[in-house]
């Protein structure tokens, strides 16, 4: 492990990829502040750029970009109350009544300090972690690949943070369905091509990605224009001092800690994520508050404020484990990476860490770097970030669909590329007015090819039958596991009607 | 029975797996084919028929919550509720696709730089930008500066335009 650290440490302390993890903590922080954009629309419109570059840069640089993401949603959070990503609603809770008080930039220095704090402890989980549970899955076979494969599609729409697992599903099979779009790998048949030669290759997933989410999101904030603009039109509070007293430090400290741990593992299960750990630690903070404690809650209490921000932060490099070691992305923003990584022509999983291992170690050191470079770099230039909320929608929403538009068309050199965004772009519009979450999709659509290799992998084995289920343990126990996911949402689905009430209008994780 | 959110999208995503199926029928097999367990077909059948059968259930639940709605006489949920979608915004979303449209037809015919410069200064002008001054130095700079990096940094080609050629 020592020699992994060191191999990390020096990939991701060169010069360049400081550069680029600072650059990448940059882009995020604007972007992720820019309410309905999250972190899957920055790290989407980075992905051109890291093509140019090494596989291991080019992580680094979406890793910073993700957390900067993030710690842009808590900034629009506390300033404005327009949680830029759903991982930081629970922030809003707390850190806008702060704010309201006149105490912004402690509400901010707090959430940065979470923040790091949360994103360091996590990184020490991921550095144990990680290379453990790599270890054990190098006994993985193709059957316990699909059915792990099975389980990460259940669990994501099982943990849907939008609420409704047959709608999650759905997703999940209409990703899937456009997966299967294009030359079949193992017996070169045509599928769904229509005799377009454009799709021999299949849809790709920088274009998928890009329409489903920069494009629709930019798109979509111009139909809630008036919701969009009564956000904008509020007066952006002053930020005010950064500084935090002795006891409210140690006040926190102890939240800091749960909450890390918390994050971390609820990070670490496929498809739960930023959003649910946070509203967790938020949960779990004011159930462990005294009465009188209790009542603050709401009103700008800094153990409010700091559970959800450590939580989300953990959760993000919690979220990291599956993705490093089974090539399992646990959530909609990891899919993403996972399909980066793919185009780079690497495959994430437990032998990444033995023919990759400069991109295993350097994406883990890299969460300290950024978290040190959010910390060091962007809490101080905060007050002048934020003047990214008064810019004109009308300039940002057209520059962003330039740079999808021109991200894909960069990569593929085919205009019938573009077309084919302006449709998915019109598809994804109609399915976010129907309350459809966009995560499964994607999350289907790049899993999609490996689940049908493994499946057919597996039956190959096996002679055909699909005794492979049953007859290995380690199969056997993640179909268990699918089938109790799968079980108890839909149990919930039948008992009750979905509440789908006021969602709120904030970019998915 | 109202129509919700939740059945029109049950309802469009059943069509759209019915289509999905009968065209997974139609994937060519190889002579012999037909009798492996596994083929191209396999998958495209199984994701469709999944996909019929919940949206299906979707669509089932949805009208067995509308009866106990009823039975018990509360109101239903409201269907939907589209609370700030004004006529300009989607008239504006219209366009900014159609310019997306033209943007692909004119990127290889007119080149990079001038059919972008043409697709900001049209996006800006949809979204209600009139000053001249920011028409020019949103979109003018922005575009040179950006094939400066993309052609002589980057080294990457960008359409010169077939008009000029």
């Amino acid at each position: 492990m020592s020699e992994g650290l060191l191999l990390g440490l020096e990939t991701a302390l060169s010069m360049q990829n400081i550069l680029f993890v600072i650059f990448g903590c940059f882009v995020g922080t604007f972007i992720g502040m820019l309410p309905g954009l999250g972190p899957i629309t920055a790290i989407a419109l980075m992905i051109p750029i890291t093509y140019g570059i090494d596989p291991s840069s080019g992580m680094i640089l979406m890793a910073g970009v993700y957390y900067g993401a993030i710690f842009g949603g808590s900034t629009s959070s506390i300033l404005i109350n327009a949680p830029g990503v759903a991982g930081t609603v629970a922030t809003s809770f707390d850190g806008y009544p702060m704010a309201l008080k006149g105490q912004a930039g402690k509400a901010l220095a707090l959430a940065a300090y979470s923040s790091f704090c949360g994103g360091s402890i996590a990184a020490v989980f991921l550095l144990i972690a990680a290379p453990a549970l790599a270890t054990v899955s190098l006994s993985f076979q193709s059957p316990d690949y699909f059915a792990l494969l099975l389980l990460g599609l259940t669990a994501i729409a099982a943990f849907s943070s939008k609420g409704s697992f047959l709608k999650s599903i759905m997703m999940t099979l209409f990703g899937l369905m456009l997966s299967t779009v294009g030359t079949d790998q193992a017996s070169g048949v045509e599928r769904f091509t229509f005799g377009k030669i454009d799709l021999l290759d299949g849809i790709s997933f920088l274009l998928i990605a890009m329409s489903m989410f920069a494009l629709s999101e930019a798109l979509m904030s111009i139909i809630r224009k008036k919701q969009a603009d009564d956000t904008m039109k509020q007066a952006t509070p002053e930020v005010g001092s950064l500084k935090l007293t002795k006891e409210e430090v140690k006040d926190v400290i102890p939240t800091i800690g749960r909450s890390s741990v918390l994050g971390f593992f609820v990070g670490v299960l496929p498809g739960a994520g930023a959003t649910i750990a946070s509203f967790l630690a938020y949960g779990m903070e004011r159930n462990l508050a005294s009465a009188k404690e209790k009542l603050n809650f709401g009103k700008g209490s800094l153990r409010g404020l700091a559970a959800p921000e450590t939580a989300n932060n953990a959760a993000c490099s919690g979220s990291f484990v599956p993705l490093l070691t089974l090539g399992i992305p646990g959530s909609g923003t990891t899919a993403v990476m996972l399909g980066a990584l793919m185009a780079y022509g690497i495959q994430p999983g437990p032998r990444l860490l033995i023919d990759n291992p400069e991109v295993f170690w350097s994406v883990i050191v890299s969460m300290y770097v950024g978290n040190i470079v959010l910390l060091v770099i962007n809490l101080p230039l905060i007050p002048y970030i934020a003047r990214a909320l008064t810019l004109p929608k009308q300039l940002l929403t057209v520059l962003i669909l330039f740079f999808s538009l021109i991200g894909v068309y960069l990569v593929s050199f085919n205009t019938f590329d573009i077309v084919m965004m302006a449709g998915f772009a019109i598809i994804a519009i109609g399915l976010r007015l129907l309350n459809f979450s966009m995560s499964p999709l994607i999350l289907g659509f790049i899993l999609g090819g490996m689940l049908e290799q493994n499946l057919r992998r597996s039956l190959t084995l096996f002679d055909g039958s699909i005794s492979f289920m049953w007859e290995r343990p380690i199969t056997l126990s993640i179909l268990i596991l699918t089938v109790l996911v799968l079980i108890m949402p839909l149990r919930a689905a039948f008992k009750k009607d979905d509440k789908q009430g006021a969602q709120p209008e904030v970019a998915e994780l | 029975m109202t129509i919700s959110k939740d059945k029109i999208g049950a309802l469009i995503f059943f069509i759209f797996s019915t289509c999905y199926g009968y065209y997974a029928f139609q994937i060519p097999l190889y002579p012999g084919e037909e009798y492996e367990v596994f083929t191209s077909q396999s998958m495209p059948k199984l994701y469709a028929i999944l996909g019929m059968g919940v949206a299906a259930l979707a669509l089932l639940l949805s009208v067995i919550e509308d009866i106990k709605n009823k039975n018990s006489q509360q109101p239903t949920a409201k269907p939907t509720a589209p609370a700030f979608f004004d006529k300009k915004g989607w008239t504006q979303c219209a366009a900014l696709i159609g310019l997306m449209l033209y943007y692909a037809l004119t990127l290889e015919f007119l080149g990079f730089i001038l059919s972008t410069i043409s697709f900001l200064i049209i996006g800006y002008l949809i979204l209600g930008e009139r000053k001249p001054k920011t028409l020019f130095f949103a979109s003018v700079p922005v575009v040179i500066v950006f094939w400066a990096i993309m052609t002589q940094l980057l080294g990457i080609y960008l359409s010169a335009g077939d008009l000029w050629s």
